[in-house]
């Protein structure tokens, strides 16, 4: 072994410090976790959700005023389950959680309970999963855990020496995914949510070794601005913000630390996000004093950038634009529903129908269980049902579940036409589970398509694609390559079978002009003339259509 | 002849059903701008889909009037003893005042009419009708037939299914259905009517899945004694309906009938209706 160095026990301070080091190190590769996911669709996010997922954890662990590892751990465990994003998320919640419950009340923690937290994490995750795949994150963590447990068996009581072996074995687990999931070995790589584990194992072992880690050079600013917009956009929509202004700031430098930086602006106000290197930091938060940010900001470097908007302004302009579309009076509800859509129109279609609340997000971005628990807890009824409308959010709407006092079930819609035949089912004068089970038979009488295009070329299911290709998914599988989203939608359609279907629904997104959309509907009217077709703005990001059969 | 039945043309009741159990029918009217018909005599129901289909203007429908009851009661009571005069809820219409109004001068005479107040219309009404006039041809005296009359109230289940919210937002009459309109995507919104209100049950997309969803709901009572499927223009939907409940429950005596102006004018054409009539 490499290492002189000898850790027994670690205090809450250097927990904190260590998961802040491992968090910098998943930004840092977060593209590169980003890259993996199998589907070439314009949602490759794992990296992002994990890495934002262990940015709640962060937040909370700033703000936690004790020092012992129980108290630093409980409130990293709030975090990471608050903050959970996607299915990946959910599980590093789940392991984070497992350690906290472990290490308990204890002011250190030594490396016999951090294993134990890393097996009962594992254990939990497993359970969280309805159907527990290997060869994903799963086993890594498994695996991992294992090893753990082997080293401490054979003697070991160093914690680096320990974590070392948990990252040997993850790694290892990591490069046999492939042969585990067939799908992974075709798109000739490895699981993404699996990756992103051995990253924040590997960036712990790392920091503890003292090994320079250049986390401060990660992250270059163009990588980071894809998401940037994205996800600050998110924080607008799904955030009703305490504070006034929402303030961005892009601060250039020498040396400049995003770990400071973000501590500072935590203090000032919430909804923050930071992150840059030590020549580029980029901020964005809300504030009631956005002038304090700015002095921050000229003090540790200069202002490239600068941008305030008073938030509750737009807040008003908002409400007030959307106060006035409502035709239907609002009715007392035995039963709220909360949908997750991404796109104004859609969330006008869903509020039309009667969904309560609608989370912004979708497959280009997952809300976190805050963001789910946030909209159930400002529904009017008691019982609450969430419709995730994608496969990778339902696990984080589940963990919501415990959260609450209410009521709340998850019906698992995996697209945006099964939560709508589901919301349609509901039935305000039967009981919770009777529209639940009700709701679950619509949902699974819909077939949806969606069409985007490859933001890489790869090949999945014997379908190959070429990047900036348009691709087709029937029902979650990636059906056909095609070149423009018009003759996607149409093969799409011919090759579905779909029994006694008689409505085709065009959602189509931001970037399809309705022109185009209607005479995509004329032509599947002439293709197929035993169906109804109907047009309908949906406003989604990145998705040309999303199309229900049914 | 004990006691006779009569009802009026918002039952909905088939002609042969009316001819055998020799109920008689009072017709309301129905009125288009100035044009006065009394249904079913006056206009038939393809005249007045059509009328409704392509004119501008919305129908309304008037009740009969003392007059014309006194005209149905007086030949009758050369015949019977007594009548029961079963009618539309009178929450909906003047039906039942003016048939009250009819039987209390006639009552001056020493005529014995029971007038009821079904607080149902259509196919509702039918089985109450039906039910009353079994037990008065069976020889039942006037408290049977109220028994009748009283249990058959109780057991009836309604579910109607639109083809277009359109005639239901130009009536206004919609009461809680009012959560169905504004919806941004073509839906077929099911009602279930109960205790005389319209509520919003469901909605689906196609209306092959909203058949599916009707005929789960009528398969899921344990105990029918009797079915009536109800449609404005589309009797074809009926009758594949009728053909698919017999299959499942070949014992219960399933019935079609048309839905005249009353429920036309709201629901508009392609209504499906299904009437479920409970056991004791």
């Amino acid at each position: 072994m490499a290492t002189r160095v000898s850790v027994q026990s670690l205090s809450g301070s250097e927990l904190r410090e260590m998961f802040a080091v491992a968090s910098a190190w998943l930004e840092k590769h977060a593209d590169s976790v980003n890259a993996i996911n199998v589907f070439p669709v314009p949602d490759g996010d794992t990296g992002t959700n994990m890495y934002l997922t262990m940015r709640s954890v962060m937040e909370e662990a700033q703000r936690c005023p004790e020092e012992g590892a129980g108290a630093i751990m409980a409130a990293m465990s709030r975090g990471a389950l608050m903050g959970a994003r996607g299915n990946s998320g959910v599980i590093v919640s789940q392991i984070i959680r497992g350690i906290a419950r472990a290490v308990g009340e204890a002011e250190g923690i030594d490396v016999g309970t951090w294993i134990r937290g890393m097996e009962e994490g594992a254990a939990a995750a497993y359970k969280a999963v309805t159907k527990p795949a290997e060869g994903t994150i799963l086993t890594v963590m498994r695996e991992a855990a294992e090893a753990g447990r082997q080293a401490l068996d054979s003697g070991a009581r160093d914690i680096v020496g320990v974590l070392e072996a948990t990252v040997e074995a993850a790694a290892e687990s990591l490069e046999r995914t492939p042969t585990l999931l067939p799908v992974l070995a075709e798109a000739g790589v490895v699981d993404a949510g699996g990756k992103g584990l051995l990253v924040l194992l590997d960036g712990m072992t790392r920091h503890l070794k003292g090994e320079p880690m250049e986390v401060a050079v990660g992250a270059p600013e163009g990588q980071v601005g894809q998401e940037w917009l994205a996800v600050t956009s998110q924080l607008h929509e799904q955030e009703e913000s305490l504070y006034g202004y929402c303030t961005e700031l892009l601060i250039g430098g020498r040396e400049l630390a995003p770990d400071s930086v973000r501590n500072r602006m935590l203090e000032l106000g919430d909804s923050v996000l930071v992150v840059g290197d030590e020549r580029l930091v980029r901020v964005h938060l809300h504030t009631d004093d956005p002038g304090a940010a700015l002095s921050y900001g000229t003090g540790v470097g200069s202002l490239l950038q600068v941008r305030v908007d008073n938030i509750r302004e737009q807040a008003d302009r908002f409400l007030e634009r959307h106060e006035a579309r409502v035709t239907v009076e609002a009715q007392p509800e035995a039963i709220s529903t909360v949908a997750v859509a991404a796109g104004e129109g859609m969330a006008t279609v869903f509020r039309s129908v009667g969904c309560t609340r609608v989370v912004s997000g979708g497959p280009t971005m997952n809300p976190s269980t805050r963001d789910v628990l946030d909209a159930v807890e400002a529904c009017s009824a008691d019982d609450v049902i969430v419709l995730p409308n994608d496969k990778n959010i339902i696990m984080a709407a589940q963990q919501a579940v415990e959260l609450t006092q209410k009521r709340l079930r998850v019906v698992e819609t995996r697209s945006i036409p099964q939560g709508i035949a589901a919301l349609l089912a509901l039935n305000q004068d039967h009981e919770l589970e009777a529209n639940v089970a009700a709701m679950e038979e619509a949902r699974s009488g819909v077939q949806a398509v969606e069409v985007c295009r490859a933001v890489r070329s790869t090949s999945v299911g014997g379908v190959k694609v070429r990047e900036g290709q348009i691709i087709a998914i029937v029902d979650d599988e990636l059906k056909l390559a095609a070149e423009t989203a018009e003759e996607g939608v149409q093969r799409a359609l011919e090759g579905i079978e779909a029994e006694g279907a008689s409505l085709i629904t065009l959602y189509y997104g931001a970037d399809t002009r309705q022109g185009q959309a209607e005479s995509l509907g004329d032509r599947i009217r002439e293709a197929f003339p035993q169906y109804d077709v109907e047009v309908v703005y949906g406003g989604q990001p990145h998705y040309n259509y999303i199309v229900s059969v049914e | 002849m004990a006691v006779r039945i009569v009802t009026d043309s918002t039952a909905d009741l088939p002609l042969s059903f009316a001819h055998a159990l020799g109920i008689s029918v009072v017709p309301l009217s129905v009125i288009f701008g100035e044009e006065v018909f009394r249904e079913g005599v006056e206009i038939s129901h393809d005249l007045f889909y059509d009328k409704l289909v392509n004119g501008k203007v919305l129908p309304t429908t008037s009740a009969p009037s003392v007059g014309d009851f006194l005209e149905v009661y007086e030949p009758l009571l050369k015949e019977a003893d007594e009548i029961v005069s079963i009618h539309i809820s009178s929450k909906l219409s003047a039906t039942y005042n003016n048939a009250c109004q009819a039987a209390q001068v006639l009552a001056d005479r020493g005529a014995r009419i029971k007038v009821v107040d079904s607080e149902v219309v259509s196919l509702g009404l039918a089985f109450v009708t039906l039910a009353a006039a079994r037990v008065a041809r069976e020889g039942g005296d006037i408290d049977r037939v109220r028994a009748a009359v009283d249990s058959t109230i109780q057991r009836i289940r309604i579910y109607i299914l639109l083809d277009t919210l359109e005639y239901v937002r130009r009536g206004g009459r919609i009461g809680r259905a009012r959560a169905f309109l504004g919806a941004m995507l073509r839906v077929k919104p099911m009602l279930a009517v109960r205790d005389g209100e319209v509520h919003p049950h469901e909605r689906v997309r196609t209306k092959a899945h909203a058949l599916d969803r009707l005929f789960q709901i009528a398969t899921s009572y344990p105990n029918i004694r009797e079915v009536a499927i109800g449609y404005s223009t589309n009797p074809q939907d009926a009758h594949d309906f009728q053909q698919r409940l017999a299959e499942v429950m070949p014992h219960v005596n399933i019935w079609t009938a048309r839905f005249g102006p009353v429920i036309g004018t709201h629901g508009g054409p392609g209504v499906l209706g299904l009437g479920l009539l409970e056991g004791e």
